[in-house]
């Protein structure tokens, strides 16, 4: 329950700020995804199926606030959410670069499923721009998933210490 | 001796000593020995004091005009920071004053009634071009419905909550609008690419379009009145199939500094495409 507050919460106070941030820092489309970096952070923090719920509630949220066909982001982000939940089974997940690189294969995956959407709906102009776009939007969302990630823990215990009283 | 001859022997000392002073100094001033002698025995002492004195003055003068000039200079600070955040806002209104009269003067068109409206955020994830407007169905803004800067075409309402809206814009691959080019009234179809810009494309093989020409909304798709600016022409090529000339389109309005903008309102029918409906070109 406190999970599901919590997760609420920060979906609620993080999506209508990316819609305000600069569009284009470097250049269009040249932006981090911070919904993508709290969906791997709630995978590698909770449990698959809050993972898999907040990553498919987070996702649909996220299609209503960008130009996505209604539902592709929500099931992006739940295959995002167990994707990561199998490389923790698997693998050891720990450690800032760890994390870096599993948020930056999250978004180059996430990327080329958009654009492959885009694509088959008629979409031109894909070329090497489009490729340095994505790659480039990989990079700045790995390298703040760094500060984000551990700021999301430290929000985590402080709102967990706080609503079990101690 | 007495205690009364000896009250009288001080009392001539003290006389004498009094009349003999008083005799130096009524003569020369130059004899004035006791007087040279008092100079010389205390000036050290005097100039030590006079000298501590006014380091302590100097220093406690320092000290108050420090104190104050701290004073001065906090507040002094704190007014240019006022003022500077005056001159911004001061700015920043004569800006926005100039956008509103463009669109006002926009807004003036009796033909076709519109309403301002104000950019409140972008796409959240960065695949798509589009924004979202302040105003909604409340307002009387209803999916489809054309938006406008002075300078010209910036998209169309692609979804309209009770008081916020979604614009797709022009350079986004979703949009399709129907225009002309200006010059040579060919007709063509303009849609974003993924690479940030537009491409008008379906263009005449035999067509005359050149670099710089005009693209104007045609009207011809109902969805937008006809002649509105779309943006200039940058570039001419053949399309991947040899069929048709396609052009790149530097769009008129400048997409990414959007701050308000002006939604055409029309009815369910759409835009007039006869002869009589549109804008003069």
């Amino acid at each position: 329950m406190r999970e599901g507050i919590f997760l609420f919460l920060l979906a609620c106070a993080f999506l209508p700020a990316v819609t305000v941030w600069p569009r284009e820092p470097f250049a269009p489309g040249m932006k981090p995804d911070p919904a993508l970096i709290l969906v791997v952070w709630a995978a590698i923090r909770f449990d698959s199926d809050a993972a898999i719920v907040f990553g498919f509630l987070l996702g649909l949220m996220t299609d209503l606030l960008s130009g996505a066909p209604t539902g592709l982001l929500g099931i992006l982000y739940c295959i995002v959410a167990a994707s990561t939940r199998y490389a923790i089974a698997s693998v050891t997940v720990e450690g800032h670069t760890v994390r870096a690189i599993l948020v930056l294969f999250a978004t180059l995956l996430t990327g080329y499923c958009v654009l492959t959407v885009r694509w088959l709906n008629g979409a031109t102009g894909f070329g090497s721009y489009t490729v340095s776009v994505l790659l480039v939007k990989s990079v700045l969302t790995a390298g703040v998933s760094v500060i984000l990630i551990p700021l999301t823990d430290r929000l985590w215990r402080a709102y967990d210490s706080v609503a079990a009283g101690r | 001796m007495t205690r009364n001859s000896r009250n009288i022997a001080l009392l001539l000392l003290i006389l004498g000593g009094g009349l003999l002073i008083l005799f130096s100094y009524l003569g020369d001033r130059e004899s004035a020995v006791l007087e040279r002698i008092a100079l010389t025995i205390f000036s050290p002492f005097q100039k030590g004091a006079t000298a501590v004195k006014s380091t302590i003055s100097d220093f406690w003068g320092s000290y108050i005009a420090l104190t104050d000039l701290k004073r001065e200079n906090q507040r002094l600070r704190k007014t240019i920071g006022r003022l500077q955040h005056q001159k911004e806002m001061l700015l920043n209104q004569e800006r926005e004053n100039q956008r509103l009269k463009k669109l006002l003067a926009l807004k003036a068109d009796p033909e076709y009634p519109s309403i301002v409206a104000q950019v409140i955020g972008e796409d959240a994830v960065g695949f798509y071009r589009m924004l979202f407007v302040n105003k909604g169905s409340s307002d009387g803004v209803y999916t489809g419905m054309p938006v406008t800067v002075a300078e010209g075409l910036v998209g169309r309402v692609s979804a309209a909550g009770s008081s916020a809206s979604r614009v797709f814009l022009i350079n986004d691959p979703k949009l399709s609008v129907d225009c002309r080019v200006r010059r040579t009234r060919d007709r063509g179809i303009l849609t974003g690419s993924m690479d940030g810009g537009c491409i008008l494309r379906y263009l005449d093989l035999r067509s005359d379009v050149r670099e710089g020409d005009a693209v104007v909304t045609s009207g011809l798709d109902g969805s937008f009145p006809r002649g509105l600016s779309v943006g200039m022409i940058a570039s001419v090529s053949k399309d991947s199939r040899n069929l048709f000339l396609e052009a790149a389109v530097e769009p008129a309005a400048d997409l990414a500094k959007l701050e308000e903008v002006l939604v055409i309102l029309r009815g369910s029918v759409g835009f007039d495409i006869g002869m009589s409906g549109g804008r003069t070109e």
